[in-house]
């Protein structure tokens, strides 16, 4: 069963500089019960297709497509509409916790916050409620926890709570947008099993966004990969991780450290390069001239999607 | 309540060095030392001046000078003045409690009115509206006080008649007080109101863009709620500091209206003052708005502190 | 809809520059601008006319010439205290800025206590014992004023030593005093603009604020000391208003105008801020 459902998502900003197109014609599903992984490089547009979901992209950005959820599109929703449901049905987490948090109310009214606005609970049983998921997120003393201030808490602590507040009211999807950035092994291997919990016990499913492999590989069900504002690979992650179709996540996987640290030649285009047929074609070794001249549309090989002309059967 | 060892010692060095200032001033100042601690309204024959030469110990050592200052200040002996024949402490106080019925509630009201109106200007799209809001604050912003007060006696008291050129009441009615009270107060809110606006308007764009304002509308909150329960408090901080800032400014503002409004308060004790040259009394109206300044100061360092947990960890 | 909304602004910022301009010349050429001497005596109390466009006042000194010449001293009071207290500001933020520790804490402990001190009382309990003299008020305000300075330099001067790019000219052997003149400085240079602007545009107002009182330099006639006539010559009482509402208007127009042109600085850093973050909330 789709729980999220993207279809052909576009999405340009305007600036008065020009127009820079950050996604270009995304589908992709998201089922009930599962964990879903967006691999891709820093600007390959990961967080904007996050962003889209919930229109949370600044002002500037131009939106079209589908995004189906609970059968509403969301991108005919306004902003009351989206209100509702953010925090509730879909919430969301993304790097740099410190600073999702604001620095001058404590961490209880902050992670209490989600049932004073959804669920019109007073002060008093809000702070209940944040005692209890920060006991849930391994916090040792809830109680002196919630009194704190965010600028008390290091970053690992401050990345559980906005899970806790993001948790708090059981949402059917949860969006990670690189969780882990910035945050040392240790304390990787601290969230990222806790997410993995919290998501089993609390929502329906994850949506982590992410640069690291290690950390898709540990615990999604369902692999994507976005290279220069496409999906250029759809896969289950098992399937992925043992045999990866597209030569860019070839690349990917054959830089991992375990796999030798070989390098994909070149570099990433920047969104506002225009290159012409399959975006990749300039670091790939297999690139011929069709590859230079069009587009390669997706390809369905034994459930796994890829958008690469080397599997153009017909 | 927390008192930063560090900022008790800024306001108490602040302080000392203000009033050692106001000692040293008429001493160092040209003419007769006697004169100018007496004020130019002293009369007397050659043998009084001495005799009162020694009573005031100028013929002392400085170092003995300066002690007997301070005992005076703590005893709240402030002088006489010649002028006006009377205690300088007293007049002072009498004046004081008339300038306080003018400030208080016009610095209270400013302030809301300002930062209210300063926050749903920067929070808001930019419309015809709120672009004229900022003109209108910003005129009066730049307006000095007194022309303020000029240009709203012109208007609505000398033009319109509905409010009275002077004075604080006619009739002692607590109504016709109100009557009397309605125009300075008025021009003082809206002075002490553009400033704040200003201010947060500035403070509310600057939250504007911040990850936590972003965040708070991924978690649900929508519109001016946002702005309300998250931005308000962060952005009122800058208000705290202009408050402290300010106040002197503010308060000298104040003296010019209560001049023009013909106010019986500080402001015309000090222009009355000023023009008769009587020096005690405005030396002891300067270390009074010097102690206000500093008191200020201090409220504000203690709301900042309030509003702010980060700054709390410095005791 | 962007693209009309940034036009907007520039409109404001022009309309700043060109009456900051106006000002100027107004000053800069009185004497070709005004129709008479300020000093040169007709029939006193004549209301405006066709010879007197902004009628006489009580010694019979043409209104209007006496403005335009106004204009003069407001604009010197104002840059000759925004260029000495910006100055002293500067450098006073500067080595507390840049040499931490105890200079710093010295710096700022005189900055704290100048600070408080009431500046417009202060002026006035100086102004009783002295004459009043334009220059001595220059200098008077220019020692009170410039602690908003040395305080924003000295936090930007701060942010600029923790930068990289000052770390390796260090490493090169730059001398301190070489990195403060060609790293440093121009960075504030942006700062700096704004804070004297505001310095001059507050300057201003208190010495037509002072002047208003009587405490201004008698020999120069302000629009505060205009203002002042007016008030104490029945001027105000006998509905005058062409005498003080035009130089009141002056200033505070001349003020505004001060503070759009600072604004522009300011807001050209907001504006980019602004545009990468721009979040519009009520659709």
């Amino acid at each position: 069963m789709s729980l999220l459902t993207i279809e052909g998502l576009e999405v340009t900003f305007e600036n008065l500089t020009g127009n820079v197109r950050a996604v270009q014609n995304i589908s992709l599903q998201i089922h009930d019960q599962e964990t879903m992984a967006l691999i891709g490089e820093t600007g390959c547009g990961k967080s904007v297709v996050a962003q889209a979901i919930l229109q949370l992209l600044p002002g500037n950005a131009r939106l079209s497509g589908t995004i189906l959820f609970n059968n509403r599109n969301l991108l005919q929703l306004n902003e009351r509409e989206m209100a509702s449901l953010r925090g509730k049905e879909i919430a969301i987490i993304f790097q740099n916790p410190s600073l999702a948090l604001n620095p001058v109310y404590t961490i209880g009214w902050q992670v209490g916050e989600p049932f004073r606005i959804h669920q019109n609970f007073d002060r008093k049983r809000s702070l209940q409620e944040a005692r209890s998921l920060l006991a849930q997120m391994k916090f040792e003393k809830p109680h002196s926890a919630v009194k704190m201030y965010p600028f008390e808490f290091s970053g690992g602590m401050n990345q559980r709570v906005l899970i806790a507040s993001a948790l708090a009211l059981h949402p059917l999807l949860l969006i990670a947008d690189e969780p882990t950035r910035g945050l040392d092994r240790e304390l990787i291997d601290e969230i990222i099993p806790l997410l993995d919990l919290s998501r089993k016990k609390y929502a329906s499913s994850l949506f982590l966004i992410t640069h690291d492999l290690t950390v898709a590989r540990e615990i999604s069900d369902r692999i994507s990969v976005m290279y220069s504002g496409e999906i250029i690979e759809q896969a289950s992650a098992s399937v992925f991780f043992h045999k990866p179709l597209h030569p860019y996540s070839q690349g990917l996987l054959g830089s991992l450290p375990e796999n030798g640290f070989h390098p994909i030649p070149g570099h990433s285009p920047s969104m506002i390069d225009f290159i012409a047929g399959c975006q990749f074609h300039p670091r790939c070794s297999w690139a011929n001239d069709r590859c230079r001249r069009e587009k390669p549309g997706e390809y369905l090989i034994d459930g796994q999607r890829v958008r690469c002309f080397r599997y153009d059967r017909g | 309540m927390i008192l930063p060892t560090k900022k008790v010692i800024r306001y108490g060095v602040a302080l000392f060095f203000i009033f050692t200032m106001n000692f040293f001033l008429p001493r160092a100042m040209p003419g007769d030392p006697v004169i100018n601690l007496l004020g130019e309204d002293f009369v007397a024959g050659k043998e009084t001046v001495e005799k009162l030469r020694e009573e005031l110990g100028l013929n002392r050592p400085v170092i003995l000078q300066y002690t007997g200052y301070w005992r005076n200040i703590l005893h709240l002996n402030l002088g006489y003045s010649y002028h006006f024949r009377t205690r300088v402490s007293t007049l002072l106080l009498s004046r004081l409690k008339w300038t306080f019925i003018l400030v208080m509630p016009s610095l209270l009201l400013g302030t809301l009115l300002g930062a209210y109106a300063g926050a749903l200007v920067g929070w808001g799209e930019k419309s015809w509206s709120s672009t004229l809001t900022f003109l209108l604050f910003l005129f009066i912003y730049c307006a000095p006080p007194f022309f303020l007060s000029l240009l709203f006696l012109y208007l609505f008291a000398f033009q319109m008649d509905i409010f009275p050129l002077k004075g604080f009441y006619t009739s002692g009615h607590f109504g016709d007080v109100l009557r009397h009270l309605f125009l300075p107060i008025s021009v003082m809110t809206l002075s002490s109101a553009s400033r704040n606006f200003m201010v947060m308007r500035g403070s509310v764009l600057q939250e504007k863009g911040k990850s936590y304002v972003w965040y708070a509308r991924a978690k649900g909150r929508f519109g001016k709620n946002i702005l309300f329960r998250h931005v308000f408090k962060n952005a009122s901080l800058p208000i705290v500091t202009l408050f402290a800032l300010d106040f002197g400014f503010i308060f000298a503002g104040a003296l010019f209206i209560e001049i023009i409004f013909s106010l019986n308060g500080m402001g015309t004790l000090i222009y009355e003052a000023v023009l008769a040259r009587d020096y005690p009394v405005l030396q002891g109206a300067f270390l009074i708005i010097t102690l206000m300044v500093i008191g200020a100061n201090f409220f504000a360092d203690w709301l900042y502190s309030v509003i702010d947990p980060r700054v709390r960890q410095e005791t | 809809m962007k693209r009309y909304v940034l036009n907007r602004r520039k409109y404001l910022w022009w309309f700043g520059g060109a009456l900051f301009l106006f000002f100027i010349i107004l000053a800069v050429f009185s004497s070709s601008i005004a129709p008479y001497h300020p000093r040169e005596r007709f029939e006193p109390f004549v209301s405006p006319s066709q010879k007197h466009l902004w009628g006489t006042n009580d010694i019979g000194n043409d209104i209007f010439s006496e403005f335009v010449y106004g204009s003069r001293v407001s604009l010197l009071v104002g840059l000759f205290t925004g260029a000495l207290s910006t100055s002293l500001g500067v450098v006073i933020g500067l080595i507390a800025g840049f040499h931490s520790g105890f200079f710093d804490e010295v710096l700022m402990g005189l900055t704290d206590v100048v600070l408080m001190i009431p500046r417009i009382p202060l002026i006035i309990v100086l102004s009783a014992f002295l004459r009043p003299n334009m220059w001595l008020l220059i200098l008077v305000m220019s020692i009170l004023w410039w602690t908003s300075t040395a305080r924003v330099i000295r936090s930007r001067t701060m942010q600029i030593r923790a930068m990289s790019f000052v770390e390796s000219a260090r490493c090169l052997g730059f001398s301190n005093r070489h990195i403060v003149f060609s790293e440093v400085l121009p960075n504030i240079f942006m700062v700096v603009i704004p804070e004297f602007l505001l310095t001059v545009a507050s300057a201003m107002i208190s010495e037509t604020s002072l002047s208003f009182l009587g405490l201004g330099d008698p020999s120069l006639k302000s629009w505060g000391t205009m203002i002042h006539f007016a008030f104490q010559r029945g001027g105000f009482l006998n509905g005058m208003w062409w005498w003080y509402i035009p130089p009141g208007l002056g200033i505070t127009f001349f003020v505004m105008s001060i503070v759009f042109l600072s604004f522009s600085f300011e807001e050209g850093e907001f504006e980019l801020k602004e545009e990468v973050k721009d979040v519009s909330f009520n659709n």
